[in-house]
């Protein structure tokens, strides 16, 4: 669904990204892993538009720019790192601004709020006020409101989240991500995640892609690339590679 | 959340509205009878279809009532709803409650306009001379400030508003130049001209008021959602679909002709459109959709009841109603503020 070709991000003369290659498949979770200020952020604000990058970077066989703004809308859906608002806007209504590019009746837009917002688990503080919510419950409500926007797309939707556990307390992260995973595998969303915990990304990522400097040192099954020597050459750190009991792989 | 019904709040609105312009045409220096002044009115309208007529007054005092009163209290509206909707579309674009519609310059460079009118070419297009000039020069300053906000990311909201900050204080300085240059006369019109008054009042510049505010209302009405996405964040209402920076430019042209229409037609009136949004908010929410009519009811019965107090408060004589709403306006804001220091923090 997503192509990138010879992607680069230039800002005040400092070149950010400088990525040769890179593609993602509908149905896909897709890490992006790297220390801080290796350009993950950069990456995804490229793919959204937030920053100017030259290159190609094609969704569905059509560079992204070139997408008329309420389809793109309808297909893309970014969810923001934090988000401050000032206004006393109620939860619900904060979710209601993703039917912004949707034509939906009051009807049917009241049942898919409240779907949303069930499926992120915010459903039980709609009527509370934004600006007194915690961090890890705004962030919710934005992921309530970013699927709300893609709830009526003819393709299958390309979901970019930013450190979408940042704020979660451990419960609400491995339910995130578990959410991320079945909207990937079950519904067929392409979703790329910038993520720190490495244990969340062979647990439930498809794929790893580890940025360094601005550019794709490596990419494949977690699994496979995450050994002890590779996590020290990019973070300076030699962990434990465990095998659980169960077959699967962690790092400690 | 408690707020107050929307269509409850604009039916009180209007019902207050409508108290306010009898109270209005029923009062003021003259001592009329309520009832006959009514009925002037009512014969102007209604029974002139019919032929027939009730009032009892004089014709000099028929002409206090719709001459006088009449256009002043329609001016009022139209000026108080043009304001506090632009207010309201500024608060929104700045993402700041606080922001008011004289942020993006159009205030200042229409004093400063009005003030080189009033100094340098007095008689220039006869009585629409400083209107004219208020109005370019509004236009212009508005065009300056935005023209610096630009860098290749797209509009600065930041450097938009430190701009319109530098821009109206040179502006207060040009305006001080001036008014040290200026002999007696002009001076004393320029004073009255900057605290805002609706005296003035009359067919043409109600017409223009009118017009203004029918088609501001229309267009930012449908520009309320493009508002309501605009305040998660600009990048989050470009991944909505809304076109970010085009929105911005139309917002900001809008409010600055609607601004500087009120102003052509009754100076500088402050705080309307800082305090209405404001108020309307903590009511009824900030959703644009219902916020926009209804800071267009609250600053139209606002504006309205300010100028009822100016022309009666020290009668015969009267205050400039721009004078009242800052004298009004100024320390009710700051009670709001204090209050939602403690509700939000």
């Amino acid at each position: 669904m997503l192509t990138l070709k010879t992607v680069q991000c230039e800002v005040a003369g400092k070149r950010l990204l400088n990525l040769d290659a890179l593609e993602l498949k509908a149905g896909e979770f897709l890490a992006l892993l790297g220390p801080n200020g290796a350009g993950k952020s950069t990456l995804l604000k490229s793919i959204s538009g937030d920053m100017p990058a030259t290159g190609k970077i094609s969704f569905y066989g059509r560079a992204l720019g070139e997408w008329p703004s309420l389809a793109r809308a309808r297909h893309l859906g970014v969810l923001p790192q934090a988000s401050q608002l000032s206004f006393p806007f109620t939860a619900r209504e904060v979710v209601a601004l993703g039917l912004t590019p949707l034509s939906l009746s009051r009807k049917q837009a009241d049942i898919t709020v409240r779907d949303k917002m069930e499926l992120t688990d915010c459903w039980s503080f709609a009527d509370r006020a934004y600006p007194t919510l915690s961090g890890g419950e705004r962030q919710r409500v934005q992921l309530a409101r970013v699927l709300l926007q893609l709830s009526q797309a003819e393709h299958s939707p390309l979901l970019l989240l930013d450190e979408p556990t940042s704020a979660q307390d451990l419960g609400q992260q491995h339910a995130i991500l578990a959410l991320a995973k079945s909207l990937a595998h079950d519904h067929g969303f392409g979703v790329i995640a910038v993520l720190h915990d490495l244990n969340q990304v062979l647990q439930y990522c498809d794929r790893a892609c580890v940025l360094t400097d601005g550019q794709l040192h490596q990419q494949g099954n977690p699994e496979q690339i995450l050994t002890q020597d590779m996590i020290h050459d990019y973070w300076h750190y030699r962990p434990e590679r465990v095998h659980l009991a169960d077959g699967r792989i962690a790092v400690i | 959340m408690n707020r107050w019904p929307v269509t409850f709040t604009a039916g009180s609105l209007s019902g207050l509205i409508l108290l306010a312009a009898v109270f209005s045409l029923v009062s003021g220096a003259m001592s009329l009878p309520a009832m006959e002044s009514l009925k002037t009115l009512f014969d102007a309208s209604v029974g002139q279809l019919f032929g027939s007529q009730h009032s009892q007054l004089e014709a000099y005092e028929k002409v206090v009532v719709l001459e006088l009163r009449l256009p002043r209290l329609m001016l009022a509206i139209f000026v108080g709803a043009i304001l506090a909707q632009c207010g309201a579309v500024m608060q929104g674009v700045f993402r700041n409650p606080l922001a008011d519609p004289g942020i993006i310059g159009v205030s200042s460079g229409a004093a400063v306009g009005a003030i080189l009118a009033i100094v340098l070419f007095p008689d220039a297009w006869g009585a629409w001379t400083v209107p004219i000039s208020a109005f370019a020069m509004g236009l212009a300053t508005t065009a300056l400030v935005y023209g610096l906000a630009q860098s290749s990311q797209g509009t600065s909201v930041l450097i938009l508003l430190l701009a319109g900050v530098a821009v109206a204080a040179f502006s207060g300085a040009a305006i001080g130049f001036l008014s040290y240059f200026a002999d007696d006369q002009s001076l004393r019109e320029l004073s009255v001209w900057q605290m805002g008054s609706l005296a003035g009042a009359g067919q043409a510049n109600l017409w223009l008021a009118f017009v203004t505010m029918l088609a501001l209302a229309f267009a930012f009405q449908r520009r309320a959602s493009a508002l309501n996405a605009l305040l998660l964040g600009e990048s989050e209402a470009r991944h909505l679909g809304i076109p970010v920076e085009h929105m911005k430019l139309e917002l900001i042209i809008l409010t600055a002709v609607g601004v500087g229409v009120t102003v052509a037609c009754a100076g500088i009136i402050g705080f309307i459109g800082l305090v209405v949004p404001h108020l309307v908010r903590l009511t009824t929410g900030p959703n644009h959709k219902y916020l926009l009519p209804l800071s267009a009811l609250l600053g139209a019965l606002l504006l309205m009841v300010a100028d009822l107090i100016a022309r009666t408060l020290v009668q015969p004589a009267e205050l400039p109603v721009g004078l009242l709403t800052a004298l009004l306006g100024a320390p009710f804001f700051l009670v709001l503020l204090i209050q939602q220091r403690k509700q939000w923090r």
